[in-house]
């Protein structure tokens, strides 16, 4: 557990503390009531309700207080779950990237259109149920990597070229997504904009019936340990990482530069595709979505957290999907808004990606003797 | 079926064109600008959205368009600040910032939006001070054009004056001079004694104003009120256009006009049976031909 304890992982602790000081700190400040008699009174209600809100936020995917008594919170437990499998998947997709120095930002957008065309297949086929799981995923990655060959055909003629194509493709496969799932699957006798229900052979198994607690985040974590193996274990995992630190020493030492982009940012494409299916073939035996779930921009943050290392990409999807689920459940019993975990993503991305920051000799001299201390 | 001839003799059709440039054309200025000192500003979508934000609340609670404008403004120039202090200064990755400054901006107007107003979805509960249109009495004579060119709101008009100042500022200032060296080649620059750093901050900073201003446009153009996310990705279609008109001033205009005919013409077409979503994803199909067109065209050897 040597490494857990790195300085780049107190670092990362640092600042995710930071992050939700702030976040406190803005809830506060939102709950003053400029109107009460004194400012003193003001501050203690503004704090009580603060504290309150925050107990929600931090403990509620655990335990849920009713009635003075303390019970474990099996449903917002299960969602917490439920929210880590594509979290871990679409970090995993960018960590590859990421891992390459390729800026392909098009998690979002493969995420999205592979659950469409997996749903699709959930609609249309009909097959034994574990055949018709295992041909929807592959589907969903097929259409994942599908969109990733522009950008990576991109990044293989300019440095930096596949941001731009990359966000792009994140548009147009939303909106393509849309129409052709309303020409297509569009359950016309629904109010909403949603697809017809899914094939029954389509449903994905789950751990809880009741809970709608599904499988796929033991996908994922297999996926994980697949991702880790390759990068580090492998010598294309070595060519990788090569290609990452620099791209022209990797060309001299005779790594084929393009077929290596390619190959990584289309194995990236193939599991950002499949991370959103679970939850409609899982969850909801449905397509759902009016607006993109934005899982593909999450992905950003958690590879990020995870320093690009896949075996702690669920660690930090499953934190985020943590303060995902307490955000809601805060959203939904109190008045402040689950939108603040965006502000607490950014505030940690924005830090964690200063490399001048926090991270001096001074620093790192520091914390090193406090660890020398502890230690001693 | 709507006749495509009824759509293009109609001048109300140009007339939106116009009006919907204005946020893009600001915006992609800003692009422009950012990326020919070599640091393209992704956060564009952000900044728009936070001085759309903070525009609407300032002038509601001072009732005065000129402190919303200068709140506006102040909002766009704090957002480049942290966005050149974490990439410049700290070395963050700029591109990655610059997602930040988006997920900050969505997330701070969400949670600000319902922290101050009690509402989750707009602020229409203030009344928030609106930029006036302007009639020109002079456009009265001219019959087709007067329809489309006059009555267009202050900002309209500041969007088209910007493209002529950004012009000027690249082609006729030591400035604009600079912007390129240091876009263009880092190393000559400083050799020659320029502080790349400053001036990329300089560029970033000018392309978030602008920005800022476009953003206003959308909250307090015609509507006096702010909703979530209300830039809808407009920031990004600026980004677009700069990649589409390259690195001078009237390609992008064009491109930028594009971009707003598609607009409009999405508008037009919603009435016809056209699904929306089709004609909606044309710039981006668009956008990406180009790039890769001009990608496969220049045949760049910078990677190989």
């Amino acid at each position: 557990m040597k490494s857990l304890l790195s300085i780049r992982s107190i670092r990362v602790l640092a600042i995710i503390l930071l992050a939700l000081a702030v976040a406190y700190l803005l809830t506060i400040f939102s709950h003053l009531d400029v109107k009460t008699v004194s400012f003193f009174e003001g501050l203690t209600s503004a704090f009580d309700r603060t504290n309150d809100a925050f107990f929600l936020f931090l403990t509620s995917p655990f335990i849920r207080v009713f009635s003075g008594q303390i019970h474990f919170n099996m449903m917002s437990f299960s969602q917490w779950l439920n929210q880590t499998t594509p979290l871990i998947l679409t970090g995993l997709a960018i960590s590859l990237v990421f891992s390459a120095g390729v800026l392909n930002l098009g998690a979002e957008g493969q995420m999205f259109a592979g659950a469409v065309a997996g749903s699709f297949i959930a609609v249309f086929v009909s097959l034994p149920a574990f055949l018709h799981i295992t041909l929807i995923i592959l589907v969903s990655a097929f259409t994942g990597a599908f969109c990733s060959v522009l950008p990576a055909y991109a990044s293989v003629k300019k440095r930096n070229s596949e941001i731009l194509v990359s966000l792009m493709m994140n548009y147009l496969a939303f909106y393509l997504g849309i129409y052709f799932m309303k020409r297509f699957i569009l359950d016309e006798t629904s109010g909403a904009v949603m697809s017809v229900k899914f094939a029954p052979s389509s449903s994905f198994p789950l751990f809880s019936e009741r809970y709608k607690l599904h499988l796929g985040f033991i996908f994922a974590m297999l996926l994980a340990l697949i991702i880790w193996y390759l990068l580090k274990k492998t010598r294309w995992g070595l060519k990788i990482k090569m290609i990452g630190s620099n791209s022209n020493f990797a060309e001299y030492s005779g790594i084929h530069l393009k077929k290596q982009l390619i190959t990584v940012q289309l194995l990236s494409g193939g599991i950002a595709g499949t991370a959103g299916i679970f939850e409609l073939i899982g969850f909801h035996g449905r397509f759902l979505w009016s607006s993109s779930p934005g899982y593909g921009w999450d992905g950003i943050i958690v590879a990020i957290m995870a320093s690009k290392n896949p075996l702690y990409v669920p660690l930090s999807a499953a934190f985020l999907a943590y303060i995902r689920v307490g955000a809601q459940n805060m959203g939904r019993y109190t008045d402040v808004s689950p939108d603040l975990v965006k502000i607490i993503q950014a505030i940690i991305i924005i830090f964690l990606t200063a490399e001048g920051l926090f991270a001096s000799e001074n620093f790192q001299n520091s914390i090193k003797k406090l660890r020398g201390n502890s230690h001693g | 079926m709507v006749n495509l001839i009824d759509i293009l003799s109609n001048p109300s059709f140009y007339a939106t064109i116009i009006r919907v440039s204005t946020p893009l054309l600001l915006a992609s200025m800003g692009a422009l600008i950012a990326s020919l000192a070599g640091t393209p500003n992704v956060a564009l979508e952000g900044i728009m959205l936070f001085s759309a934000f903070s525009g609407t609340i300032v002038s509601a609670l001072s009732q005065s368009l000129f402190m919303g404008l200068l709140g506006g403004l102040a909002s766009a120039l704090l957002l480049s600040i942290i966005l050149c202090v974490f990439s410049l200064k700290y070395k963050a990755n700029i591109i990655l910032t610059a997602i930040a400054i988006n997920i900050l901006s969505s997330g701070l107007t969400a949670f600000l939006l319902s922290a101050v107003s009690g509402q989750k979805g707009n602020t229409s509960s203030f009344q928030s001070a609106v930029f006036p249109q302007i009639h020109f009495v002079f456009l009265e004579k001219l019959p087709f054009l007067s329809e489309i060119l006059n009555n267009q709101n202050a900002l309209t008009y500041s969007a088209y004056a910007s493209v002529f100042v950004v012009f000027l500022l690249i082609r006729k200032t030591p400035f604009g001079t600079h912007l390129k060296a240091v876009g263009e080649n880092p190393e000559a620059a400083v050799s020659v004694g320029l502080s790349v750093n400053k001036i990329k901050a300089m560029a970033l900073i000018i392309s978030g104003l602008l920005a800022g201003l476009g953003g206003m446009f959308l909250s307090m153009g015609y509507i006096s009120w702010f909703t979530r996310d209300m830039t809808g990705g407009r920031g990004w279609i600026a980004l677009a256009a700069q990649a589409l008109g390259g690195k001078s001033v009237i390609g992008v205009t064009l491109s930028a006009l594009l971009f707003s005919t598609g607009e409009s013409l999405s508008y037009s077409l919603q009435m016809a049976n056209i699904p929306n979503e089709l004609v909606q994803s044309i710039p981006f199909v668009m956008t990406i031909v180009v790039l890769l067109v001009y990608l496969k065209v220049s045949d760049h050897r910078e990677r190989l």
